[in-house]
């Protein structure tokens, strides 16, 4: 992958302490770290030596959320190859979920545990096979899960919705939608349960294809549904227009 | 996409004579339609905006109104315009059918109805009419939710078993009792390696907490213990 030196490490934190430590830790795994105490000098190091990964902290001696404001702004500037993490002793829900929200790829809480940071690490720059950990077994009883994720619309017909995304959703599967645009194509407020019809790959861009029928007896939804093609749908140029 | 086909098709009435109505809702409910009526133009036109049917059968004369009027509304709204209609009357003169033709109406039909030749039209009309599938410059985007299980854990990940194949680079927010105990649920994880196939439809995929912290990581660890 391009021109990333794959075992240099640039981080931003204003504590030398705390860089020095950090420095040992990684040198340990064969990673060099390359600090910077001030954002200027981050920049500029990021600049010269394109780190494989950078480590940003949050609570630095500029400002209540200016950690987050930075974050974004080097996100922008380097954008998405370079994984960043965020490092700081805040570690609330809503910190973690804004600081990825913003660009940062992880978090990491100080103070830091040696063992945790390396698999982290290791986990975006090296290879999957390498990685340390055993997985350990859950009881059968514990499995049930409910998975959420984001899936795009490709069309909208008044038998049902064509879904396209990255994600292969087998003939079956229950999914509940919930959204903006959903709101207002069916005119209700409640998710939109449904069952995969079948599924197919798109021939012309590789995606995943998928599609589901409205219930034939909701005639509300039916009906919501039919008015919103017909507000809509717009004629195709070289269709003749019914003005 | 194939269909089913099991979705009717809604036809909506709209005359001020109760016999037709009932003579109507008869013929084109044994047919397998959803019927819809209004009997006079301002009936007719919320009828229309609410159910948006297919087709829309209209008696020329509505007491004191005229069908027209109905036309005259269906016209003016483009999504509305495409919305075929059938003139119906007791009336049939040359200068009729011409007028409504011209002011919009697809057929004219007059009374007494034959159910035969009704049905016939009516079908060949809609056949004609379908309704267009919607496509978009930018895909709009949904939220999904469902349902899996979780097979193994450590402190990086999870081992995700369901009926979906996540591919590339997905985000998943993940719930579940048992991670509530630990202090994890909801998490926030990214696979990690292409899905394997446990059995037909069946996925397996292994995905990596993201912004874990520490105190979770830890009681996750702990487990190995008990």
């Amino acid at each position: 992958m391009s021109e990333k030196t794959s075992n240099t490490i640039v981080n931003l934190d204003d504590d030398p302490d705390f860089n020095a430590i950090l420095k040992v830790v990684l040198k340990r795994e064969g990673y060099q770290l390359f600090s910077a105490t001030t954002p200027e000098k981050f920049a500029q190091l990021v600049k010269e030596l394109k780190p494989a990964l950078c480590l940003i902290d949050l609570n630095l001696d500029i400002g209540q959320g200016a950690g987050f404001t930075f974050l974004q702004a080097m996100r922008n500037k380097m954008g998405l190859e370079i994984p960043i993490f965020i490092v700081s002793r805040r570690s609330s829900r809503e910190d973690i979920s804004r600081a990825l929200e913003l660009g940062a790829n992880d978090f990491i809480t100080k103070p830091i545990d040696d063992t945790f940071v390396i698999q982290k690490v290791n986990q975006y720059l090296k290879n999957p096979e390498i990685r340390l950990l055993p997985y350990f077994k859950i009881s059968e009883k514990d499995w049930p899960c409910e998975v959420s994720f984001d899936l795009n619309i490709a069309e909208v017909s008044e038998f049902g919705i064509t879904l396209i995304g990255p994600q292969f959703l087998s003939k079956g599967t229950y999914l509940e939608l919930s959204g903006t645009f959903l709101k207002e194509l069916t005119g209700k407020d409640q998710a939109l349960k449904c069952t995969i019809h079948n599924s197919w790959i798109n021939e012309e861009n590789g995606r995943y294809m998928s599609f589901f029928e409205f219930d034939a007896n909701d005639n509300s939804l039916l009906s919501n549904v039919r008015s919103y093609i017909l507000a809509n749908y717009e004629e195709a140029p070289n269709e003749t227009k019914t003005e | 996409m194939k269909h089913s086909g099991k979705t009717s098709k809604e036809i909506l009435v709209i005359d001020d004579d109760e016999d037709t109505q009932n003579f109507l809702k008869k013929i084109l409910e044994t047919a397998g339609f959803q019927y819809g009526q209004a009997d006079n133009v301002e009936n007719g036109v919320l009828a229309i905006q609410k159910q948006a049917p297919h087709l829309i059968l209209l008696d020329y004369k509505l007491g004191e109104e005229s069908g027209f009027e109905v036309i005259k509304f269906l016209k003016s709204h483009s999504a509305y315009s495409r919305i075929p209609v059938f003139m119906i009357s007791a009336t049939v003169s040359k200068k009729l059918v011409i007028s409504s033709i011209a002011a919009g109406a697809n057929e004219f039909i007059g009374k007494p109805l034959k159910p035969n030749t009704l049905l016939q039209r009516i079908k060949k009309i809609l056949k004609q009419h379908e309704l267009p599938i919607l496509k978009f410059k930018e895909n709009p985007k949904v939220s999904a939710r469902s349902i899996g299980e979780l097979i193994k854990i450590n402190e990086m990940g999870l081992i995700l078993q369901s009926s979906i194949k996540f591919t590339g680079k997905s985000s998943l927010f993940i719930k579940s009792d048992f991670l509530k105990v630990l202090g994890a649920s909801p998490c926030r994880t990214n696979t990690a390696a292409p899905a394997v196939v446990a059995n037909p439809g069946v996925y397996r995929n292994e995905v990596l907490f993201q912004g874990m912290d520490e105190k979770t990581a830890r009681n996750i660890r702990n487990i190995k213990t008990t």
